[in-house]
């Protein structure tokens, strides 16, 4: 369900972009008639002057206007200086992961012995796991956070695929194998993606963070309302259309992983920004 | 253009309407750049977006300045001055608007565009990611542009008005800049400077706000790319030009410009690999922040450089030291604030890893970033090194091409050596066992790239001093070698890469290869990179068997022969004016065979010279080399060369000179022929630069269609368009089109011989093969071979051989001579024996006089000739500036000395540093792995199974 101030924003930018259009147009127009008809590189260059000319009048507008609206609303509160510690550390949890598949690629290839391998394999493997247990929260030798629920489901989808034989459906038919619970909070989790900020994009990431809270009888994690007030996603809406869900704290992380054009995963990623999520959470508290 | 009625001052709405967007431009940049401080440094948000809209803002009234600057130029708007000096009604369109970055003015105008323009979509696609540190990036570039309008405003401005009445026609671009690479060649260079802007304020952002985590570089890596690919760009399209354009039949003369280009693609080169090392092992984050620092601050010394005159260059604007001053104080401000704020954050950055063993990929990746860095000092000095020598010893000392060839090519061999060795490395230590299985089959390729040249040809033996005069080395066949190790090394790897790839997911070879190109597309794209620097290392090479030779021909048909070809003249057109062009064109045909005992006489008269179709046995092509005259620059007679292409060698031939008797009949015509060995490999190294580039920009969405379980869109737009952007830079830059045009580093005499029309030229008189000069030798030469071998018959073929074999080494010990002496008709950077001047010829026909009168038939003789000549030389400008910039190489002896000294002591300090660095942190690294290994076993505890399995869910997602 598309929320009524996004659609309404959406609309304002088409209203705006007519608008400019329109502004464009008889700019070039007047100069087509002031010379003529005739369409020579003068007039071209003209054209394209009065074409910045909008360009400038319009950013300085929106420049203007944002300044204007400084200190009257609610957004100072929400502007977060890092993600920190937690950024940091799925940072370097990534890392880690890398330079493992980059030991285990080295050793098939000959350049690692066997023993060295396992040797800094293990030593990596260690740091990551402190690195873990830090961003699951250690409860008792047990993860406890959002993204270990997840693994865990999937390990369980995993398991019931084999069975099933059916690996190379994995999604559908995970939708028709994983528990009750789980599918209706997919349901309602899908439903509600669009207006979800660091899930409209990917409806899976959604269904399976819903799957895990439902499958842990918890309340999906707040993801930080204060980012995602609606005069802040109209002020995105101009600013970068694409990029609402980067509002999300530790959606940055998420993002960077995005640009990341060897380590990213797209599954690791969307867990850890559940996890990214749940920790921000455990730090405000 | 409309007048003032009273004062008659000329007006020009253009003007007004310029110098306000630029005052606007001002205005706008000073309120982003203190908004976005003040928002980030208080967390006022709306502050931060005011900021990001007013950054398009400036955008906005850059363009307006530049659609009017270029509308006054295609308008013919003479009441501004700058549109006056750079265009005139007659030039073509294309001109006219690339007129806009010909004068210094419009360079800088120019350089605040592209900046607006790349920092614009660099904050469009990160806004919204960075809050926290956005305002800071937007405050560094406005703080950048602020400079740069400032200099526009107020010293350069290029809408200025005459303050008299303007002139009817505009003085006309320099025809230097009126040819096809002279309208790409610096807006590439131009490019790759400002796009090193991008990631130096992305990176002072992350200093300023304190998020010192990896997110500014994942940011800045497209741009990164987009510097490192324009300069190499620039670089190769300036290399290009000066050979199709300058006449001197080479493509790199260390020029001052041309190295301020150089020096930010070195640090640039070290920070795509160190970056690597950061994201993948988390070091090296205070070296990475530094590299981008430096890398901007070269790109500001690089634009400064070229703008105020501050060295001696054909490419410079002209001297202003005002600028200069204003350059060196921006430059303070970059510095002591850059690193100012480094080191207040200094404790926050320590590295998360360390150093292991010197046998590994990490250590090979310091190595070359030391190198390349030391490659920038060193370049940086040797640039600055005259202006430095001039300002503490009142000596201008000039370092020649020979100076910096002996360090720049040991240390690219060792660069060339690490592009092979990096990548058989394991990251953190490498086994000796491990060692042997991955150099085994690159070393055996090594030896055999040295071995069979050695033996089958003979000429690659020859040795090169490198360093200092006394030190030599076969440097070609150190080349071939480490050309044959590097491909060897890349070959091995993608070869192994595809096999464990096929194991891992069980396709075939091919798909397999794909998938690790594509999966590990920096990586092997880098590789691809390596293999294009030993293509163009193989076309270095070639600079070791270049050869060049001068001819007179009187008349059609008469030939020349050299290194197997056949030269046979066919014509020279007289001038003949070309309306069209505003120019006056003389032109020759040559017709050009190869494995040809005789040629064939010219068929039934004269050939036009626009015939150019082969239609002879032999004949392989002919070659039209022509001289131009352009009306508005009538003094400036300038040659236009011809070029026979293959892979093999270049076939390169310059009209020197002509003169015609009273009925314009031929009565002399002079060339210059250079053949230039493999020179075609560096160009075809580009083509494979340029994919290895593409490669690792491959955007992720691409990625994604192939396998769909990622979605990115971080830098999509900008990768997309950066790949479409180097393939049509390999369309244009392997086009072969070469407009004739002037030279500028071509120092044609005009009082030489007469006059300023076309003449004879000098480039051909008192060469070191000069008959009369070697005549009593060769008469000495016979007589003793007369003694030593009278067995052999007189006239005959061996008693040739054997009289040419003491007479070679004479010829070889004049040029020598010729080539270690610094022309002075003004050029600086030729020596007499390239120079085509008169005072050139002047010059060599005194150091024939001189050699002559010493026994050069012997070895002591030939040295003493040449040492005499050479201090002789000197002494004729003792007690002037120019002493020491008499000899293209300084002696190593007084204030000379201080040249050799100090890279002796860069060179001697940096490997002490090295070794003593290395050696700490190996040890420290060895001691943090020992501490990891105990605690590593607590990772099979029982109790950290749930995280082991966790840790294998993630590893089984991770590519």
């Amino acid at each position: 369900m598309a929320s009524g101030a996004g659609l309404k924003a959406r609309l304002g930018g088409r209203k705006d972009l007519v608008a400019g259009a329109g502004l464009v147009i008889a700019g070039w127009l007047v100069i087509l008639v002031i010379n003529r008809w005739h369409v020579g590189p003068p007039v071209v260059f003209l054209c394209m002057a009065w074409l910045a000319v909008l360009l400038c009048g319009r950013s300085l507008w929106g420049s203007a206007q944002a300044a204007a609206g400084e200190g009257t609303g609610p957004d100072e509160a929400g502007f977060e200086l890092s993600d920190g510690r937690v950024a940091e550390l799925e940072k370097e949890k990534r890392a880690l992961l890398k330079a493992i598949k980059e030991v285990e690629f080295d050793r098939e290839m000959g350049k690692m012995s066997e023993e060295d391998a396992a040797e800094i394999s293990r030593v990596y493997r260690a740091r990551a796991i402190d690195i873990i247990k830090e961003l699951e929260g250690d409860e008792g030798g047990k993860p406890t956070g959002q993204g270990a629920i997840d693994r865990e489901i999937e390990r369980e989808v995993r398991a019931r695929l084999a069975l099933a034989g059916v690996a190379e459906r994995k999604v559908k038919a995970a939708r028709s194998v994983a528990p009750a619970g789980a599918s209706a909070a997919v349901a309602s989790v899908e439903t509600t993606a669009d207006s979800a900020p660091g899930s409209a994009k990917d409806p899976r990431a959604g269904s399976k963070k819903a799957a895990a809270r439902a499958a842990a009888g918890s309340k999906p994690p707040d993801d930080k309302p204060a980012e995602d007030k609606p005069g802040e996603a109209a002020a995105d809406d101009d600013h970068d259309d694409d990029d609402d869900d980067d509002d999300e704290p530790g959606a940055d992380a998420a993002a960077s992983s995005e640009g990341d054009a060897e380590s990213e995963d797209g599954a690791g990623s969307k867990s850890a920004t559940g996890r990214t999520a749940a920790m921000q959470e455990r730090e405000d508290a | 253009m409309p007048d003032s009625s009273v004062l008659s001052i000329p007006i020009s709405p253009i003007s007004l309407l310029g110098k306000g967007a630029l005052w606007a431009a001002f205005l706008v940049a000073a309120y982003a750049g203190a908004a976005g401080v003040i928002g980030n440094a208080q967390r006022r948000r709306r502050l931060v977006t005011s900021s990001v809209y007013a950054l398009y803002g400036f955008f906005g009234l850059m363009m307006l300045a530049s659609a009017l600057l270029i509308y006054a130029f295609v308008t013919h708007d003479f009441t501004i001055k700058y549109v006056a000096h750079y265009s005139d009604t007659t030039m073509p369109l294309a001109y006219k608007i690339t007129a806009y970055w010909g004068g210094l003015d419009g360079s800088l105008m120019f350089w605040s565009s592209v900046l607006a323009v790349f920092s614009t979509i660099a904050i469009r696609a990160n806004a919204t990611r960075h809050r926290d540190m956005i305002g800071f990036v937007v405050a560094v570039i406005m703080g950048v542009q602020l400079f740069f309008i400032a200099l526009l405003i107020y010293t350069k401005n290029p809408f200025d008005t005459f303050l008299t009445s303007a002139p009817l026609d505009g003085k006309g671009l320099n025809p230097l800049l009126q040819n096809y690479w002279m309208v790409i060649h610096p807006p590439s260079l131009y490019i790759g400077y400002v796009a090193a802007t991008i990631p130096f304020a992305f990176g002072i952002g992350a200093l300023a706000s304190g998020r010192l985590d990896d997110q500014w570089i994942s940011s800045v890596r497209t741009w990164t790319f987009v510097c490192w690919f324009f300069l190499s760009f620039g670089l190769i399209l300036g290399g290009r030009w000066a050979y199709e354009e300058l006449g001197w039949g080479g493509y790199w003369a260390w020029d001052p410009v041309e190295n301020a280009g150089f020096l930010p693609w070195f640090t640039m080169t070290a920070f795509l690999h160190a970056v690597i090392i950061q994201e993948q092992r988390g070091m090296m984050k205070i070296w990475n922040l530094v590299l981008v620092i430096v890398t901007f601050v070269l790109t500001i010394i690089g634009t400064g450089l070229t703008r105020t005159g501050a060295v001696q260059s054909v490419h410079a604007f002209g001297e202003d030291n005002a600028l200069a001053l204003l350059f060196v104080l921006f430059l303070c401000v970059i510095l002591i604030g850059s690193f100012g704020l480094l080191l207040v954050r200094l404790p926050r950055l320590r590295s998360s890893a360390s150093f292991e063993s010197f046998l590994s990929r990490e250590f090979a990746f310091l190595l070359n970033n030391w190198i390349l860095l030391g490659c920038a000092l060193f370049v940086f000095f040797a640039t600055m090194w005259p202006t430095l020598s001039e300002a503490f010893t009142h000596n201008r000392i000039t370092l020649g091409p020979p100076f910096f060839n002996k360090w720049m090519i040991p240390l690219g061999l060792i660069l060339l050596f690490l592009a092979g060795a990096a990548p058989l490395l394991a990251y953190r230590r490498t086994t000796r066992d491990r060692l042997k299985g991955q150099f085994a089959f690159p070393l055996t390729v090594l030896v055999l790239s040295i071995a069979l040249p050695a033996i089958f040809m003979p000429r690659t033996r020859a040795m090169t001093s490198i360093f200092h005069d006394d030190l030599l080395l076969p440097v070609s066949l150190v080349n071939f070698g480490l050309i044959g190790f590097t491909f060897a090394s890349v070959l091995q790897e993608f070869w192994r890469g595809m096999r464990v790839r096929a194991r891992q997911t069980g396709g075939p070879k091919v798909t397999s290869l794909i998938g690790l190109i594509v999966s590990k597309r920096r990586k092997y794209g880098g590789y691809v990179v390596h293999v294009a620097i030993a293509v163009m290392f193989f076309g270095f090479a070639g600079k070791a068997f270049e050869g060049m030779e001068d001819f007179t021909l009187t008349k059609p048909g008469d030939t020349f022969r050299y290194r197997g070809y056949t030269f046979r003249l066919n014509q020279v057109a007289a001038p003949s004016p070309k309306s069209d062009e505003n120019r006056e064109v003389a032109e020759a045909s040559i017709s050009l065979f190869e494995g040809v005992d005789k040629v064939p006489p010219v068929k039934s008269g004269p050939r036009a010279p626009s015939v150019s179709a082969v239609d002879e046995d032999g004949e392989i092509d002919v070659m039209e080399p022509a001289r131009f005259r352009y009306a508005k620059e009538p003094d400036q007679p300038t040659t236009e060369v011809d070029i026979s292409s293959s892979l093999s060698n270049d076939v390169y031939v310059v009209m020197t000179g002509f003169t015609q008797n009273d009925d314009h009949t031929l009565k002399e015509a002079n060339f210059r022929v250079y053949i230039n060995p493999l020179i075609n490999w560096v160009w075809l190294g580009f083509a494979f630069l340029a994919l290895g580039t593409a490669i690792c920009l491959i955007p992720q969405a691409w990625v994604d269609r192939l396998s769909p379980q990622r979605k990115t869109r971080i830098g999509r737009l900008g990768e997309a368009a950066l790949l479409i952007l180097i393939f049509a830079g390999i369309t244009f830059g392997m086009a072969r089109v070469a407009i004739a045009q002037p030279a500028p580093a071509e120092h044609e005499d005009a009082t030489f011989e007469g006059g300023l029309t076309h003449n004879s030229g000098g480039a051909h008189l008192f060469r070191e093969n000069n008959a009369d000069y070697l005549r009593p030798f060769r008469a000495r030469a016979a007589q003793m071979v007369a003694r030593e071998a009278p067995q052999v018959k007189q006239g005959t073929p061996e008693w040739t051989r054997l009289v040419e074999a003491k007479i070679t080494p004479i010829v070889a010990v004049t040029k020598k001579t010729m080539a270690s002496m610094t022309c002075m008709c003004g050029c600086t950077r030729e020596e007499i024996f390239d120079c085509k001047c008169g005072i050139a010829a002047q010059e060599r026909e005194q150091v024939l006089k001189q050699m002559g009168r010493f026994d050069l038939l012997s070895a002591d003789g030939r040295q003493k000739a040449m040492d005499a000549v050479l201090t002789a030389y000197q002494k004729r400008f003792e007690g002037t500036s120019a002493r020491q910039a008499a000899l293209i190489v300084p002696k190593d002896e007084g204030s000379g000395r201080l040249a050799w000294l100090v890279p002796y002591a860069l060179v001697g300090g940096g490997l002490a540093l090295a070794y003593a660095a290395g050696r700490r942190w190996v040890k420290r690294g060895r001691k943090d792995m020992a501490e990891e290994g105990a605690r590593a076993s607590s990772a099979d505890a029982p109790e950290n199974e749930d995280y082991a399995d966790l840790l294998d869910d993630e590893l089984r997602d991770t590519d």
